[in-house]
């Protein structure tokens, strides 16, 4: 079988040009292709990050209906003990126990409406960004809240747009108005303490973050959460935990992983390969087309030397196995060219970036769209482009080659 | 004679340049249809961006769009609104209308939330995607009307329906808190976007009276097509230089970005699909050209110029490209006509919501597109055959007739 392989090797040498063109256009695909991808995964890898580091969270544990309906009252009970026991996990960073309430906020004469968020600040740090984007920067006496003062004023963090609009600045108080857990009048004095600027319109118009224990006593709820968010080591460690976690919760208490938390993030990110993959194949089939054009005219070429090894005594199966040797040389030929180029490029960028613009900033923020591209290097994802390619060549030339089973050597040696 | 040449010379190997010519096609028809869809994005990011209340050109007080208060407004005088009448009545120009929008809180029994509270003339709106959508119940009737139509997710979210009455509470001209409440007469359905919980919608004179000013805060003005927006825009910005007028492409910053993108993608997409064809294209006209050299090294011999050698080779490829871009219009257009009731992608709906798209893209076909794919083929066609073409005018006659 080496020796087919040889003389496959040395047949494509024959025609130097035509080996060159093949493996050129093999190489062309598989590089752009292969880089696209790369990037592609590598933004969807950001995405994800970006999108739950900002506030959702890797993994959260909420009531259940919650996500769908976020009603005041659907709420996870003896949530303290819950966070506990997260924390206590080795492949859990930290969890966050959190209440969501809408609110009325008032500075002077405007009102705006606004999301409360009530948190840990110390644990909430270490479970998501948000906290950390504040300016001015939050240290420990921020979260020095003591719920049982009643003089105590909670430090508030808000959206700039939101502080924009009421004309809030820090160290400015705020009243917050609201319905309590059982539909009472709730009222929370708070002060300015930072502002934050995210990028996405909707957290910057309206979010406020205060101490989860002043939101608990000003509202009137108990030891109880709408969410408990989680950052484990990582994405993937967050979905088998919630997976592991699903049958050991209490009734009525779900876990939920990032795609459920963001489905439209999911479904972008779904549409987006759905469509590039569409292109990609289209760009492979074209080059599949040009190889299978290629041999074609190489059999034809070669009738005679087909012929004459026929009539030598050669199988007509390995007469094919030479050409899909051939095409295996090509197709490697190709590679090479095209990973030469690809590999340099890959590690180069995924050091320093792709740096998309300044108007991708500004747009991508909204979706969690990174403004610098860094490309996925895990190989394993990116060599499904090569192996197709080697099953398309390989096609191509099994189609070419149907013609060998119907070769009639004196016929074929008597071809020009 | 040259001609002839070519085509009898394409004709001989049909199988072969029938691969090639099948490629061409898939290439052709491919980019034809990719085009066409990318447009299609584009075209649901422009008209989306002028269907919410932006139109193609809007008009502020300063310092409106970065704090979008009442007391930042403007009176609608009467030289404006002949100005914007006699503007109106161009055969290019939609229309315009007059908004008093501001950020307001809104109380139903149960819940509260933010929106854009927008005092409207309905008659004005057929500009904008208030006119364009069902409401359940009725539609604003006039601009004297005191009721109030929201968004179909917003009612969902208030927990409340057609019937019922809400509190309204924004910033009055005064800089006073002013709270009023309103019968909801419709909810609208704008396809499950963002729109359905951004706005609500009321008479223009009936918020005038609650904000208690007649300025209104924005004025938008629609073309029926390519709006020729940098002369309408010089013309607006002079007569009335102390108002902020600008495009929709600066009040949406992030639609125009994407709009542009969809420019660039088209043009890198068809010079990747061209390239891959290229080097099945050059292959097969050097192989052509390689398997002639007696033949050529004969016509050399018999006088004929190194140039129509050059020339009969360039020609051949020419054809070649022509009538693969012939048949690859026509599949692609085809291809576009069939998906012209759109693709749905409602399956994804949120998704494409985030990236401020409609669930469904419908392809466009302009016609300069279409010529953009035809010259480049053609040029690459050229190209393509440079390559060959040298090899063929290197054949020394001596030579080839001696093989």
């Amino acid at each position: 079988m080496l020796d087919g392989a040889r003389i496959a090797w040395r047949n494509l040498w024959r025609n130097r040009r035509r080996t060159l063109l093949l493996s050129s256009a093999v190489a062309f695909a598989m590089l752009l292709v292969v880089f696209a991808q790369a990037l592609q995964q590598g933004s969807y890898a950001q995405m994800r990050d970006t999108a739950t580091s900002l506030l959702t969270g890797q993994l959260q544990l909420q009531a259940e209906g919650y996500q769908d309906d976020p009603k005041p009252r659907r709420t996870v009970p003896d949530a303290l003990a819950l966070a506990q026991t997260l924390r206590q996990r080795d492949d859990v960073v930290d969890a966050a126990t959190r209440l969501m309430v809408y609110a009325l906020v008032s500075l002077d004469e405007r009102s705006f409406a606004a999301q409360l968020v009530g948190t840990e600040f110390a644990h909430e740090q270490q479970v998501t960004r948000i906290l950390q984007m504040a300016q001015p920067p939050l240290s420990g006496a921020s979260e020095e809240y003591d719920a049982d003062d009643p003089a105590a004023v909670a430090p508030l963090v808000l959206g700039s747009r939101l502080a924009a609009n009421l004309g809030a600045a820090v160290g400015d108080e705020l009243v917050l108005l609201g319905t309590g857990r059982d539909g009472g009048v709730a009222v929370m004095i708070g002060q300015v303490r930072s502002l934050v600027s995210t990028g996405t319109a909707e957290l910057d118009r309206g979010l406020i973050l205060a101490p989860l224990a002043a939101v608990r006593g000003a509202f009137e709820y108990g030891d109880e959460a709408h969410q408990l968010a989680v950052r484990a080591e990582s994405l993937t460690v967050a979905e088998d935990i919630a997976r592991e976690l699903a049958p050991q919760l209490p009734t009525g208490v779900v876990a939920l992983a990032w795609h459920e938390l963001l489905p439209d993030l999911k479904q972008a990110i779904d549409i987006d390969q759905l469509s590039a993959q569409l292109f990609y194949y289209l760009l492979l089939g074209i080059v599949a087309f040009s190889v299978l054009n290629a041999f074609v005219m190489i059999f034809f070429e070669r009738t005679r030397e087909f012929g004459l090894l026929s009539a030598l005594g050669m199988r007509r199966g390995s007469i094919q196995a030479l050409l899909h040797w051939e095409a295996l040389f090509l197709w490697l030929l190709g590679a090479m060219i095209g990973f030469a180029v690809l590999l340099p490029l890959l590690f180069w960028l995924a050091r320093s970036g792709l740096y998309l613009g300044e108007q991708m900033e500004a747009y991508g923020a909204n979706f969690y769209m990174p403004s610098r591209l860094y490309p996925a290097t895990d190989l394993k994802l990116l060599a499904g482009t090569p192996l197709l390619l080697l099953v398309g060549v390989q096609i191509a030339v099994l189609i070419a080659a149907a013609r060998i089973w119907r070769l009639h050597p004196v016929e074929a040696l008597r071809a020009s | 004679m040259l001609w002839q040449l070519s085509v009898r010379n394409l004709l001989r190997h049909r199988r072969r340049n029938g691969l090639l010519l099948a490629a061409i096609v898939m290439a052709v028809a491919g980019v034809v249809v990719s085009n066409a869809l990318i447009r299609g994005f584009q075209v649901d990011m422009s008209d989306r961006a002028v269907d919410s209340l932006t139109g193609h050109i809007a008009m502020h007080a300063p310092g409106y769009l970065d704090d979008p208060n009442i007391s930042r407004s403007f009176a609608l005088g009467e030289d404006m609104r002949a100005y914007l009448e006699r503007l109106s009545a161009r055969d290019d120009v939609m229309g315009w209308a007059a908004r008093v929008q501001v950020p307001a809180v809104i109380m139903s029994e149960r819940e509260t939330r933010g929106v854009s509270l927008v005092g409207v003339d309905p008659l004005q709106e057929s500009i904008s995607f208030l006119g364009d959508v069902t409401i359940d119940g009725r539609a604003l009737a006039d601009v004297d009307e005191r009721g109030i139509v929201i968004g179909k997710r917003l009612a969902e979210q208030l927990e409340t329906v057609v019937g019922r009455r809400l509190v309204l509470m924004a910033q009055d001209f005064q800089g006073q808190n002013a709270e009023a409440g309103y019968r909801i007469v419709g909810t609208f359905d704008a396809d499950g976007t963002g729109l359905e919980k951004q706005f609500a919608f009321t008479g223009r004179n009936a918020l005038a009276a609650l904000l208690r000013t007649q300025r209104v805060t924005g004025v938008s003005v629609r073309f029926i097509d390519e709006p020729p927006t940098a002369a309408v825009l010089h013309e607006l910005r002079s007569r009335f230089d102390a108002l902020q007028i600008a495009p929709w492409q600066a009040l949406q910053p992030q639609a125009a970005a994407m709009f542009e993108f969809a420019d660039i993608a088209i043009f890198v997409w068809f010079l990747i699909m061209m390239g891959a064809l290229s080097f099945g294209l050059v292959n097969t006209l050097a192989t052509a050209v390689m398997e002639r050299v007696r033949e050529l090294g004969l016509l050399r011999a018999l006088g004929m110029q190194r140039g129509s050698v050059v020339g009969q080779v360039v020609i051949e490829s020419m054809l070649i490209m022509a009538a693969g871009l012939a048949l690859g219009l026509l599949l692609g257009v085809g291809a576009v006509t069939m998906l012209s009731d759109g693709i749905d992608l409602s399956r994804w709906a949120e998704g494409m919501e985030m990236a401020g798209m409609r669930p469904e893209i419908v392809p466009v076909l302009k016609s300069g597109d279409l010529l953009l794919v035809a010259v480049l083929s053609l040029v690459l066609g050229l190209l393509a055959s440079l390559y060959p073409a040298r090899k063929a005018v290197r054949i020394s006659p001596l030579e080839a007739l001696g093989r």
